[in-house]
C-alpha cells in the first residue's frame, strides 16, 4: 500500500494504517527532534508526542500530499514543548566537560567537538533551523512553512545561526592569547 | 570566498554522523499505548491553531451556523411529534412540546448544530496560521482576531446547544457538556486577552488548559454516537 493510502486510511480511523505509518516516519522523527535537542531522553518523549498528535489530528488534514510538511510541523511544536517543559530542570544539571583520550592529529575530534559545543549553544529555534534546512535539506521556503514562521524570519534564523556557528568555530581555532607582563 | 556556504557544508555532514540510525522500539509501543486511550478529530486543534479569516468567512459561517440551528430546531419538532397525538392547543411548557424525545432525535439534532461547524473548524485548521510560542509578534494582532471571531462563533455555538432538548435520560450530561463548551470558550476567551496583553506563553497556557475539557466532551460524545462537536 502507498504512503498515500496509508495517510487516507488513518486518516479515516484505521488504526492498522496508522501503525504502519507511524513505524515508516518514526525514525526520521527521533532522528530531527535528537538533533535539535540533543537529548536522548527528551527526543524520545518529543517523538512519542508528535506521532499521539498525529493520530488524534489526522482528520483535520484535508490535503493528504501535504503530510510530510503537517507531520514535521508537529514535531517542531512537540520539541518547542518539550524544550520549554524541561528548560528549569536543565539548569540545575550540571555539564561535565569531558577531554579527548587519544591523540588527534587530522583535529576531526576536536572539530566535531567544536562544532558540538556550538550548536548547543544556539537557541532551540536556531537549532531547529539549521537541522530542517541542511540535515533535512528543506528550501527555506519549505523550512519556514514547516516551523509556522515568515520566511523573511526563516532567512534571518538561518543567517544568524550560520554566522554563530562559523565565529565559534573561529574563536576555537584561534591560538589561545598568552597575558604578557611588563 | 564562500564562508557561509564552507560552514553550512561543514554543519550539513557533522549533523548526518550525529543522526542516531534508528529510533527505539519503545517510541512506537509506547505511543500505541497512549493512542490506544486517543480518540481522534481532537477538534479543539482547530481553536487553537487558528487562521486568518476575513469578514466574509466569519459571515459565512455565521450564515452556515444559524441554518443549523433553524434546521435543528425543525428536526427537533419534526421527529419529536412521530407517534404523538398532536396537540391543537398551544402549550404552555416548552418541556411539553419536547416529551419523549428519544436519543436518536437528540443526535440528529445535536449534530445538524456541530456537524458543519465541525466542517468549517476543519477547513480552518488546515489553512495555516498558528498559535504557538514561535509565532511571529508581527501576526500577534491577526491571532488575536481570529480567536475573536472563534470565540463569537463558539458563543452562537453555545447558545444552539442550550436551547437543545435532550432526553431525560441524559438530561444531566447534555447540560454538563454545555457547561463545558462554555467553560472552553472563556478560557480562549481569556488567552485572547492575554495575548492582547503580550503574554503568548499565558495565552498558550489557557489554550492548552482547555485539553482536559475536550477530552470529557469527546467522551460524551464517544458515548452516545454523538457528531464532535468543536
Amino acid at each position: 500500500m502507498s504512503s498515500r493510502a496509508l495517510v487516507e486510511r488513518a486518516r479515516q480511523g484505521d488504526r492498522e494504517a496508522f501503525d504502519i505509518l507511524a513505524a515508516s516516519v518514526v525514525d526520521r522523527l527521533y532522528a530531527l527532534a535528537r538533533l535539535i535537542l540533543r537529548d536522548a531522553d527528551r527526543a524520545e518523549d518529543a517523538t512519542q508526542e508528535t506521532l499521539v498528535r498525529c493520530w488524534r489530528d489526522l482528520p483535520s488534514l484535508r490535503d493528504v500530499d501535504r503530510f510530510e510538511a503537517w507531520l514535521h510541523r508537529l514535531l517542531i511544536h512537540a520539541v518547542n514543548d518539550e524544550f520549554r517543559s524541561k528548560r528549569r530542570h536543565d539548569a540545575n544539571v550540571r555539564i561535565l566537560r569531558l577531554e579527548p583520550a587519544t591523540e588527534d592529529p587530522s583535529g576531526a575530534v576536536a572539530l566535531r567537538e567544536e562544532l558540538q559545543r556550538g550548536f548547543e549553544r544556539l537557541t532551540v529555534d536556531h537549532r531547529t533551523v539549521l537541522v530542517l534546512r541542511l540535515y533535512l535539506g528543506l528550501t527555506v521556503e519549505e523550512t519556514a512553512t514547516t516551523i509556522g514562521i515568515p520566511v523573511g524570519t526563516a532567512k534571518s534564523r538561518l543567517h544568524y545561526a550560520t554566522e554563530a556557528m562559523r565565529l565559534a568555530l573561529e574563536a576555537n581555532a584561534r591560538p589561545p592569547v598568552r597575558e604578557v607582563s611588563a | 570566498m564562500n564562508a557561509g556556504r564552507d560552514v553550512e557544508r561543514l554543519i550539513g555532514t557533522w549533523l548526518a554522523e550525529e543522526s542516531p540510525g534508528r529510533a527505539p522500539d519503545r517510541i512506537l509501543s509506547n505511543a500505541a499505548r497512549t493512542i490506544d486511550r486517543t480518540n481522534q478529530r481532537r477538534l479543539l486543534a482547530a481553536w487553537r491553531e487558528p487562521v486568518s479569516i476575513g469578514l466574509r468567512g466569519f459571515a459565512a459561517m455565521a450564515a452556515v451556523l444559524i441554518l443549523a440551528v433553524i434546521g435543528a430546531a425543525w428536526i427537533g419538532r419534526s421527529t419529536a411529534s412521530v407517534g404523538t397525538q398532536p396537540s391543537l392547543a398551544p402549550s404552555t411548557s416548552p418541556s411539553a412540546t419536547v416529551a419523549g424525545i428519544t436519543l436518536a432525535q437528540y443526535r440528529a439534532a445535536r449534530d445538524a448544530v456541530c456537524g458543519p461547524l465541525n466542517a468549517q473548524l476543519i477547513t480552518l485548521n488546515d489553512a495555516g496560521a498558528s498559535f504557538h510560542p514561535d509565532t511571529n509578534p508581527g501576526d500577534i494582532p491577526a491571532t488575536i482576531a481570529n480567536l475573536d471571531a472563534i470565540v463569537a462563533l463558539g458563543t452562537t455555538e453555545i447558545a444552539a446547544l442550550s436551547a437543545l432538548e435532550a432526553p431525560a435520560s441524559i438530561a444531566s450530561e447534555h447540560a454538563a457538556d454545555v457547561t463545558r463548551h462554555g467553560d472552553s470558550l472563556a478560557l480562549l476567551s481569556e488567552a485572547a486577552a492575554k495575548l492582547r496583553a503580550g503574554d503568548v506563553t499565558a495565552a498558550l497556557a489557557l489554550a492548552d488548559s482547555t485539553e482536559p475539557l475536550s477530552r470529557l466532551q469527546e467522551g460524551f460524545e464517544s458515548k452516545y454516537g454523538l457528531a464532535g462537536c468543536p
